[in-house]
């Protein structure tokens, strides 16, 4: 039976693995971090990594998958070098903020502007990133990295979010919302000084008036606003984290279990999970026949 | 310091590319030699954001000194980079006759490229398709140059660096020019924020700001500008569908946008050429990155903005004249090295074998040092070869701490240990690529700067990515 190697060893990469090897497939986790959960360890991560040691499943700790060919992936990590035979590649390396170029924010390229994963960590290790930080959100994750700037020592926290985000996502008390807005640049010269907000585009545009948060205060009046800030932490449009060479976009043999946008929490996670192993097992399923029928002519 | 400290044979102001590139040549002579910078790190302004690409020289007008100088770079650019570690193709060049008029200038640009020695063909529509199948199918025919390519060129000029700094030439960073005493017609001191230097020559390489330094030696009275360029970087997983540059037809006054594979395999988009009335913005803005996109896709349809990682742009000096490469008329041990202004890269080698040239004419004479590096030994980036086995030899290359660039601790850590060490977040960057990839450090910019707070000392807000002033933080956080 071919091999299948999972990529990641957060919520989803877990959830394949136990399913797939309970299924009687020969899995191997690979995670680039010394040890399963992903850069946010999760409660479940314990029992999930155990479910899936019981079901048959090998994990490579402290390993990156460097790249993949069709029918091998490279590996590099504590342990070395090495090649992994693959008959599937589950692509479950999580999910990242949105970068400048892709949230189209131009300016200056100065100091202090941080992607929201990377904030959180810097925060953890004692950088207050600014006192008036600026954090370009889309939804919850924008909201976390704004609480946690506040509980660092910031003394303003300004946020802005998509109006079909504002009155669902839950925004810290004190924190200041730009509702209906996007960050549209940066300026400054050694370190950011001023962010330009422009009202949104796109699909949310035309959905009337953004719903006002309760409890919170909610600014702008839909002109483009220039507001003073000294840094930008950029947490908005989750994007899928794609650093597989050879398994960056779509191809034979390769499945993406990653969240889009937003969708986080165990309860989603299992459900696209479930569905990545129907079609990792169908696939197999196939590549098997197929190999049989080779055989038989 | 000791006035025997101070006493140069050569003092190169300006580590750019060029500035580099001379040391690296004085470098081989028995010579005491320096370079004064005025920013934080070797390859910093111009030779950090270009298009990488090493030119032939075939548009350049036939028999000046821009086109010999380039001219006679080009053929050694495999040599150097195997000896500098730097990454670099011959990936060769179309230019596109987008319309009848332009392709009408097809037989008079063959024959300039002709009179340079370089190597090039007229193309029909249907021969633009077979030299670069992603060209658009809908030109007026082209011309293919084979021998142009593609380099690191922040490498190459922290390449010419580190070769220099390994045989003997110091390098003094943050460190501008202040002001120079003169007796007769010769400079006799130059004065830093740190030191007093007495060298015997000065080499005046500080591109942008060349006509400063001109101006503080009571030198020459010329005018550098800066023309910015706005660019957009794609993806590998795009670049992988670009093998060859494409451009428009070059004008007289300009290259044109163009779409160039880079030297690790993603794809450049651009410059556009805006004069600015300062030195220093480098904002970009979503109406001219549109326009980019725009003209780009008039060369090669199909091009994806879902791949860009990011945009940024560059500035590089601007003249009435270019290739101002002389001995001053004025102060007669200073060379001028001003106005390079597209070609700094492409002509490197030329220029500082001419430099050399120069100062021996004006009576320098040193002969070649009895033992002295050719080469740094340094290896090809992990990213470029993908090669697991080599990387797993040393413990600090199995630990890959930017995954989307694939740079392991091994190459963060020689990146802050190497001859001109980097001194800042970005400095790493510009060395290994680290935090400059899909993700844009969204994964390890943290452990990137924690790995730098160690070899660089100082608090972890205090940390800087540039220049100073521009630190990673503001204050310690509190606990969360």
């Amino acid at each position: 039976m071919s091999s299948v190697v999972i990529a990641g060893a957060g919520q989803r990469g877990l959830i394949c693995a136990g399913e797939l090897a309970a299924a009687g497939t020969d899995v191997v986790v690979v995670e680039r971090l010394p040890h399963p959960g992903g850069q946010e360890p999760e409660r479940s991560t314990a029992r999930l990594a155990k479910a899936a040691l019981r079901a048959g499943a090998r994990f490579v700790l402290g390993t990156l998958a460097v790249q993949y060919d069709g029918t091998v992936v490279d590996v590099l990590g504590v342990d070395g070098a090495g090649s992994l035979p693959c008959g599937a590649l589950v692509v479950a390396t999580g999910s990242r903020p949105a970068t400048r170029g892709e949230l189209g924010i131009t300016g200056d390229r100065c100091a202090g502007v941080v992607p929201g994963s990377a904030a959180l960590h810097l925060t953890q290790a004692g950088v207050l990133l600014g006192h008036r930080p600026l954090v370009a959100g889309s939804g919850a994750f924008a909201a976390h990295c704004a609480h946690v700037q506040l509980a660092a020592g910031a003394s303003e926290v300004t946020m802005t979010l998509p109006a079909r985000a504002a009155g669902v996502v839950r925004v810290p008390t004190g924190v200041r919302v730009f509702a209906g807005y996007r960050v549209a640049s940066v300026h400054g010269n050694s370190r950011v000084e001023a962010a330009v907000l422009h009202r949104e585009s796109g699909p949310s545009e035309g959905e009337g008036e953004p719903r006002r948060p309760e409890g919170q205060s909610l600014t702008g009046d839909g002109e483009p606003q220039r507001i003073a800030v000294d840094a930008l932490i950029l947490a908005a449009g989750m994007q899928p984290m794609r650093n597989i060479e050879g398994a960056i976009t779509e191809r034979d043999g390769v499945f993406f279990c990653q969240s889009e946008g937003e969708d986080r929490g165990e309860q989603r996670a299992s459900t696209a999970a479930a569905a990545t192993c129907s079609l990792v097992l169908a696939a197999l399923a196939v590549g098997q026949s197929s190999v049989r029928s080779a055989g038989m002519t | 310091m000791s006035s025997q400290d101070s006493d140069l044979d050569v003092l190169i102001v300006g580590a750019g590319v060029v500035g580099a590139a001379i040391a690296a040549r004085l470098s081989l002579l028995d010579a005491k030699v320096a370079v004064i910078e005025r920013r934080h790190d070797i390859a910093d302004e111009t030779s950090k954001s270009n298009s990488g690409i090493t030119a032939t020289g075939w548009t350049l007008p036939a028999g000046g000194l821009e086109a010999r100088l380039v001219c006679a770079s080009n053929p050694h650019w495999e040599d150097v980079c195997r000896q500098l570690g730097v990454p670099f193709r011959r990936c060769g060049m179309v230019a596109i006759a987008r319309t009848a008029e332009d392709a009408e200038r097809i037989p008079q640009l063959v024959r300039n490229a002709e009179a340079n020695g370089v190597k090039v063909r007229a193309l029909t529509p249907e021969e633009v398709v077979a030299a670069a199948p992603h060209a658009t199918p809908a030109s007026a025919g082209g011309i293919e140059v084979p021998a142009e390519g593609v380099i690191d060129s922040i490498r190459l000029t922290i390449g010419y660096g580190e070769l220099a700094a390994t045989n003997g030439v110091r390098f003094h960073f943050g460190e501008p020019l202040l002001s120079a005493t003169a007796a007769g017609n010769e400079v006799v001191t130059v004065r830093t924020p740190k030191q007093v230097l007495r060298p015997r020559f000065i080499i005046n390489a500080a591109g942008l700001g060349a006509d400063t330094v001109s101006r503080i030696l009571d030198c020459e009275d010329f005018e550098i500008t800066a023309r910015r360029g706005e660019w957009l970087l794609l993806d590998r997983e795009f670049g992988r569908r670009v093998p060859r540059i494409l451009t428009m037809m070059p004008t007289e006054r300009t290259h044109g946008i163009m779409v160039i594979p880079t030297a690790h395999g993603t794809c450049l988009l651009g410059p556009t050429a805006e004069d600015l009335d300062n030195k220093h913005d480098r904002s970009t803005s979503a109406h001219v990155l549109d326009g980019v996109l725009r003209e780009c896709r008039t060369l090669m349809p199909g091009i994806d903005e879902r791949f860009v990682i990011k945009t940024f742009s560059g500035l590089r000096p601007h003249s009435r004249r270019t290739y101002r490469i002389e001995r001053s008329a004025v102060m007669r041990n200073v060379i001028q090295v001003a106005g390079i202004r597209s070609t700094g890269v492409s002509g490197s080698l030329g220029i500082a074998d001419y430099v050399l040239g120069l100062i021996e004419q004006a009576g320098f004479s040193r002969p070649a040092k009895s033992s002295f590096a050719a080469s740094l030994g340094y290896p090809l980036p992990f990213c470029d070869t993908l090669d697991c086995e080599a990387a797993a030899a040393s413990p600090l290359g199995r630990t890959v701490v930017c995954a989307c660039e694939k740079v392991t601790a091994a190459e963060i850590h020689r990146s802050l240990t190497s001859p001109l060490p980097a001194r800042s977040i970005s400095g790493i960057a510009k060395r290994t690529h680290a935090t400059w990839g899909r993700c844009q450090g969204s994964a390890c910019l943290s452990g990137v700067s924690f790995i730098a707070s160690l070899y660089l000392g100082g608090e972890p807000w205090e940390l800087p990515l540039g220049e100073p002033g521009s630190a990673l933080g503001v204050a310690q956080a509190r606990h969360v």
